[in-house]
């Protein structure tokens, strides 16, 4: 499994998709659909805004392969776009919105998430879970700069904010994240002694 | 500076960068190139004149009945809770029978609808799903009502304002489909 950012399409393959050819079209689709689409999941949060967002993202990456220098790698490109959308998903009035009303049905039944499922996948589930209860943005920011890779300001860019946006996201994803994993950390180690 | 803090930071990278990165795709190489098709077809539609006077239209019905949709829900389950027996029990049982009757038609269409349209925008999806997650609350205090003990008043209110929603939502995916259908 290799992660989106590094998916490289023969130059000879990228040649025949944009002459059109569908064969090469294909073979471009299947290379990269799963780790676009499971950034995308990630970064949304929801599967079905997730399936519109993929759709466009894959459009995009049609309608403007004529544009892709091969500088990087096919997937890095894809992935920005990814990420564009994304975010500009992020930012759109309706996800704020809905945001806006989740977070209030959320207070009322003050939801925890459980961790520590029995079974082999357990790990998989609870880091799903905790990354699942992080706001939108928190989790977007926690996964491009620890899995993607990005800096903070990359990620400030892509957000149209600055660096200490991205690191106080970060810092405080942090402690959430550990509060949950491990609950007997004392928050006060935190302050130099 | 902080070995426990940081130690602890690298463990968490860890446990998210083990997490799997790829996801089966929503569908196959064939259905996107279809939907892709169909989506191009309805750009160019759009560009010709008439049709995208009539997406427009249909872009600002959307607007209209969702903010009408959104009012109107606020009002009605206030009314709900708060209109006397007396406003309701003046309200002639055959307006009641055709607004019900109306409500039955209207979800008989809904049902021969495909669940989803095969092209869809943020902001229909959204008007739809809120419609029918509020159609839901509605049926779930209907249900509570019928088995409390709740004044004939607030029942017939609720099943009014379950009407108004049912409408709400047929005239959005009306307006849907003339859009994805514009000639």
């Amino acid at each position: 499994m290799s992660r989106l950012g590094e998916i490289r399409v023969a130059e000879e393959v990228l040649e025949r998709a944009r002459a059109g050819d569908e064969r090469a079209r294909a073979a471009i689709y299947w290379a990269v659909a799963p780790g676009t689409f499971g950034l995308i999941r990630r970064l949304s949060g929801n599967r079905a805004q997730a399936e519109d967002l993929f759709q466009d993202t894959m459009m995009a990456l049609y309608q403007h392969l004529g544009q892709f220098r091969g500088e990087a790698p096919l997937g890095a490109w894809v992935r920005q776009i990814a990420v564009t959308k994304c975010l500009m998903y992020l930012r759109s009035p309706w996800h704020r919105a809905r945001r806006y009303l989740e977070l209030q049905s959320e207070s009322e039944t003050d939801i925890r998430p459980l961790l520590a499922t029995p079974g082999p996948l357990a790990e998989v589930f609870d880091v799903e879970r905790a990354l699942a209860c992080l706001s939108p943005t928190a989790r977007a920011v926690v996964w491009l700069y620890e899995v993607e890779g990005y800096s903070h300001e990359e990620i400030g860019r892509a957000f149209g904010r600055s660096v200490s946006f991205s690191k106080s996201q970060l810092a405080r994803a942090h402690v959430r994240l550990r509060e949950w994993f491990e609950p007997s950390v004392d928050r006060q180690t935190c302050t130099p002694t | 500076m902080y070995p426990d803090i940081e130690r602890s930071q690298r463990r968490l990278a860890d446990r998210l960068r083990a997490l799997p990165t790829d996801a089966q795709p929503p569908y196959d190489w064939l259905e996107f190139r279809r939907r892709t098709q169909m989506s191009d077809t309805g750009g160019e539609r759009r560009f010709a004149g008439l049709p995208y006077m009539a997406a427009g239209a249909a872009v600002l019905l959307l607007l209209a009945v969702g903010s009408i949709a959104l009012m109107s829900h606020s009002r009605g389950i206030r009314a709900a809770r708060m209109t006397p027996p007396m406003v309701t029990h003046s309200e002639p049982e055959e307006s009641a029978r055709v607004a019900d009757a109306r409500t039955q038609a209207a979800e008989r269409w809904l049902a021969s609808l495909p669940s989803e349209p095969v092209i869809v925008r943020f902001g229909t999806r959204v008007a739809v799903s809120s419609l029918e997650d509020r159609i839901a609350q509605v049926d779930d205090m209907l249900t509570a009502a019928n088995f409390g003990d709740v004044q004939p008043a607030r029942l017939a209110a609720l099943q009014q304002e379950r009407g108004r929603l049912v409408n709400s939502l047929a005239q959005v995916r009306y307006a849907e489909a003339l859009a994805a259908n514009a000639p």
